[in-house]
């Protein structure tokens, strides 16, 4: 027991030490090796949270400049549009005659930026980020992660499609939205989940145009991926 | 994309992940558990009251985001923001455990820091917060949160709000030029000087030397703050934020003769329930299987708060527990509206191996004990009586029958009758008098049930203990837009079997509807880009059984809408089935670029629309057609409006409902329901709506006086007594004020005029303010 105790420090100096390596040799995008220094800023990651009471169900629309998606779903509900085109735009209405909270929260990197709730019977509930207008046309190809498993727990995910990766981190239960994969000619989607609190297993679903393609579990680290 | 790439990139995201999870170490993440309180430590339940005074005829919404409240045993209102003696008490960041094994718990999510401290904030999270609305608490207290914390006396109270954005506001339309009514304002702190600027606090001393708590009460003690916005004047201009200067004070706890050595609070905001638990498990109760007791709002899923049973009960087969719950005060005419008054509960006792113990309808007091150990009348002893029982899980799909796909965000509800009564209650009917729902889990994105849990919670529906078979239980699922469907659950060999079902232990559900289909079009020569939210609602009701969101393309006045709506086999409360549907559509306009929850647009109704009829029994698939709904139009651009005023002899449930006439034979069809400042509050009897400037029909809605539920009858009951519903007592019509049309200065050298931003183009405003125009209209 001793020993153990002893090496776990040793071990995350290592671990350190390899993230320090990884990042010196461009690892996390610290670097672009062709064109060093040149990496360009990408829009900070907005996400949208859900919130409430617990089970309360809704019907969410949300839309960045291109595309949009409905979903349906639960209180708590944390969603992540990948690569994001701001402004955003959201409608959530509850979808049940009760007088039940539902919060609506938008979320732009580590900043709660606008904060709004009904208690109403199917009570709605907009936001937005920036000035908006109309909602965007429906996404397609429409690609969903729905991270569904172990409850509570935070992951980062690596999303890539042909051309680009992005790296979002979220609070399960929670759903990726892919906006405009390969530039919006869709093609091979997967993404690489890593739990961070390692709560339970992953349960992953991947809906592509609506259609379930693919499901996934895993411990500490779960990859899925379409076609 | 390159081959391999997953896999560096799991190698790669695990050294941040590792990095996170050291920070989270740090973290306090001490969550409320009244059965395994850490030594030293007691818990303390913190509920909001909300005290807004006369502002309810000014401003139609005010509510702060409310971040934490922080305790400190020190009562100098002055100290520092960092001095070491204040504990945090923050939002309910986590995943709230539904039912089973509980901690001490509101039922509610608010998202989540790594910690209840909220110091540690990750990406995409943000702060936890959450947003209390303050003229829906002014008398009947909301339940923030409940930690154990160090067991201390603590003799100063802090609530933090959000420091960007402290609240939003919506003020009602206003008399003259003023800034436009009806829209979203964002609050603000008053600027404080001298430079450097003090940071603003609220801040106020717990009366009576403080709360004590101590880690031997095995109760919770509550603490309730009242807040007052401290707000400012409406605004004068579109563009302005709205000052707030909140303050605080702390509505003092009383003690009653204490029961089984816990401390009896007593509190004006809320009632006290005191009840038995017994078990006929060998050793009694025990850690391994905390034995929680789940308060509902009566007659629905909506939890208000789950408490375990104290460690003090280990070992025991019989132990006494004690509950505060938000509760209105008690109204003392019988022959008065909403007689006896408080507020109705459903509970219910859970266990890992053991069954469920439930009590229906029970009436809580403000500031009053209600002791639920022995009948009153007869002296008998009427404990929460569980039984050893396997507790096994529970799982299935629910699938859409015209399509055989799965239906997402299903509630499904498993009810349990009430066994105190002289018949075992029907818990299919609607309403399921008599009957508790004991278990709540949602379906998935493709209509798989429950959600699941983690490595340290259970799933809903993961510890269900199999029913007597002379007891089956009732699964009731809904869902927006399909017919409510009970399903009978009962027990077969030890496993769940559910009727209709092909397997034990899982559950296929069907669920039946319609489609209903027509148009919804603008008037007054608007075209989109806009969208429309349509609703159908059971005709002459507020109950909306589906809500749907479609979009009017630049340059179209009109575009086509499908909605599913329940079939003429659905049963609504009461026990009828339906036959009419009402629908009304509205616009979700933009304010300077950003959505409004209230339209500037006329609302289109329908009322008394032939409801679908059910799909016929073995038809072949697809089963479903389309059946012809309403064309719902116009919706003008007619502006804002708002009407306020006050009902007479207002109770404290009441509710104005706004309903607008239709075409067909001068029906109403209702739009939307706010409640009424309660008696007993400063401006008690107040309403306010904010609507499009159209013609109205205003109703005043009350509870009819009840007899006295569950306590004030022996035991067995004849009959559970229904759950009250609110009845129309006065109405009339109303037309509110049209907006004033506000020409801009025209442009000269040197001056160019902004443009005003307006809800939406109100014929004749072009290059014009439109400023909205309150209206008061009084019952």
């Amino acid at each position: 027991m001793y020993l153990k105790a002893k090496s776990i420090p040793r071990r995350a100096l290592a671990a350190l030490l390899c993230g320090l390596l990884m990042a010196s040799c461009g690892g996390f995008g610290s670097t672009d090796t062709t064109r060093p220094g040149s990496t360009p800023n990408m829009n900070a990651q907005t996400s949208f949270r859900i919130v409430g009471q617990i089970g309360t169900p809704f019907s969410a629309t949300i839309s960045d400049a291109r595309s949009s998606w409905t979903i349906q779903g639960v209180v708590p509900l944390s969603i992540v549009i990948v690569n994001n085109q701001p402004p955003v735009r959201v409608s959530v209405n509850k979808l049940v005659s009760n007088n039940a909270l539902i919060s609506l929260e938008i979320i732009n990197a580590f900043t709660v930026k606008q904060l709004a709730s009904s208690t109403d019977n199917f009570g709605v509930t907009v936001g937005n980020f920036g000035k908006v207008a109309n909602f965007a046309p429906a996404a397609f190809p429409d690609v969903r992660f729905f991270v569904n498993s172990p409850n509570e727990e935070l992951f980062d995910a690596l999303v890539e499609d042909t051309q680009h990766g992005e790296i979002v981190e979220a609070r399960v239960p929670a759903v990726l939205l892919f906006d405009s994969p390969a530039g919006g000619n869709g093609a091979r989607v997967d993404a690489t989940f890593t739990a961070v609190q390692f709560l339970g297993r992953f349960a992953i679903d991947l809906l592509y145009n609506g259609v379930l393609v693919d499901s996934t579990s895993g411990t500490t680290t779960a990859i899925i991926k379409y076609p | 994309m390159k081959d391999l790439s997953s896999r560096w990139a799991a190698a790669i995201l695990l050294v941040p992940a590792l990095l996170i999870l050291l920070l989270a170490f740090m973290g306090d993440s001490d969550r409320a558990s009244a059965a395994k309180a850490p030594a030293n430590k007691g818990i303390v339940a913190v509920a909001f009251v909300g005290s807004i005074g006369d502002a309810a005829a000014t401003f139609q919404r005010i509510t702060l985001n409310v971040v934490s409240i922080r305790l400190n045993p020190k009562p100098d209102t002055s100290i520092s923001d960092f001095d070491p003696g204040w504990v945090t008490i923050s939002v309910p960041a986590g995943v709230g455990k539904s039912f089973g094994i509980g901690e001490v718990n509101t039922g509610s999510n608010f998202g989540g820091s790594f910690s209840n401290s909220n110091n540690n904030v990750v990406l995409g999270e943000g702060r936890s917060e959450i947003q209390i609305d303050l003229g829906a608490i002014q008398n009947v207290a909301q339940i923030f949160n409940a930690q154990a914390i160090a067991a201390k006396t603590y003799q100063q109270v802090e609530l933090v709000l959000d420091t960007v954005t402290p609240g939003d506001i919506v003020p009602l339309c206003a008399g003259a030029i003023a800034g436009e009514g009806c829209i979203d304002y964002k609050a603000k702190f008053p600027q404080v000087t001298p430079t450097p600027a003090i940071p603003l606090t609220i801040r106020a001393v717990i009366p009576g030397g403080g709360i004590v708590l101590s880690k031997s009460q095995h109760v919770v003690t509550p603490l309730v703050i009242q807040i007052d916005p401290g707000i400012g004047a409406p605004p004068t201009v579109s563009n302005q934020t709205i000052q707030i200067n909140p303050s605080i004070s702390v509505i003092p706890n009383s003690t009653s003769t204490p029961i089984s050595g816990m401390t009896v609070f007593l509190n004006p905001s809320l009632g006290t329930i005191v009840g038995t638990i017994t078990t006929t498990a060998n050793s009694g109760f025990a850690s391994g299987r905390p034995q929680s007791i789940t308060a509902l709002n009566a007659g629905t899923n909506t939890i208000v708060e789950t408490q375990t049973l104290p460690n003090s009960c280990y070992g025991k087969k019989t132990c006494d527990f004690i509950m505060q719950l938000p509760a209105a005060p008690a109204i003392t005419d019988s022959s008065a509206p909403g007689y006896p008054g408080g507020t109705n509960y459903d509970l219910v006792a859970s266990a890992k191996a053991a069954s469920y113990a439930v009590r229906s309808n029970v009436n809580v007091v403000a500031n009053t004990l209600t002791d639920l150990r022995t009948d009153p009348v007869s002296g008998l002893a009427t404990p929460f009586a569980v039984v050893s029982k396997s507790t096994i899980s529970f799982s299935g799909k629910v699938f859409d029958i015209c399509n055989a796909a799965g239906v997402p965000a299903a509630t499904l509800n498993l009810l349990v009758p009430d066994t105190r009564f002289a018949s075992t209650p029907d818990c299919s009917a609607n309403p399921p008098t008599g009957c508790v729902v004991a278990a709540t889990a949602s379906s998935n994105e493709v209509g798989n049930f429950p959600l699941p849990g983690n490595g340290n919670q259970k799933a809903p529906f993961d510890l269900v203990p199999v029913p007597d078979v002379s007891t089956p239980y009732e699964l009731v699922i809904t869902a927006g837009g399909f017919d409510r469907t009970p399903v009978q659950v009962t027990n077969n060999s030890g496993a769940l079997k559910c009727a209709n079902s092909i397997k034990k232990g899982t559950c296929q559900i069907n669920l039946n509807h319609g489609i209903m289909t027509g148009t919804v079009s603008l008037g007054g020569g608007g075209t989109g880009p806009l969208s429309v939210l349509i609703a159908a609602e059971d005709s002459a009701t507020n109950n909306i059984e589906n809500l749907q969101l479609v979009n009017i393309p630049a340059g179209v006045t009109s575009v086509p809408y499908t909605i599913n709506v329940p079939d003429t086999d659905d049963v609504l409360y009461g026990g009828a089935k339906l036959s009419n549907l009402d629908f009304f559509s509205s616009t979700q306009d933009l304010f300077n670029g950003a959505p409004q929850a209230a339209t500037g647009h006329s609302i289109a109704v329908f009322a008394n629309a032939n409801a679908p009829t059910p799909v016929p029994s073995g038809a072949p698939s697809p089963v479903c057609t389309l059946t012809a709904g309403p064309d719902l139009n116009p919706m003008t651009c007619v502006g804002h409006g708002s009407v306020t005023g006050t009902v007479t002899n207002p109770a404290t449930t009441d509710t104005v409902v706004l309903s607008k006439t239709s075409n067909q034979g001068g029906l109403d069809v209702q739009l939307a329901s706010v409640p009424v400042v309660p008696n007993g509050s400063a401006g008690a009897g107040t309403y306010s709506i904010c609507a499009p400037a159209d013609s109205y029909v205003v109703t005043h809605y009350q509870v009819p006086p009840q007899p006295t539920p569950d306590t004030a009858t022996p035991t067995p009951t004849p009959t559970p007594i229904v759950v009250p519903t609110p009845q129309a007592v006065a109405s009339f019509s109303v037309t509110l004020n049209p907006p004033l049309i506000v020409p801009t200065p025209a442009p000269s050298p040197g001056f160019t005029p902004t443009p005003c931003p307006n809800i939406c183009n109100v014929p004749g405003s072009s290059g014009a303010c439109v400023i909205c125009q309150g209206t008061s209209a009084s019952f």
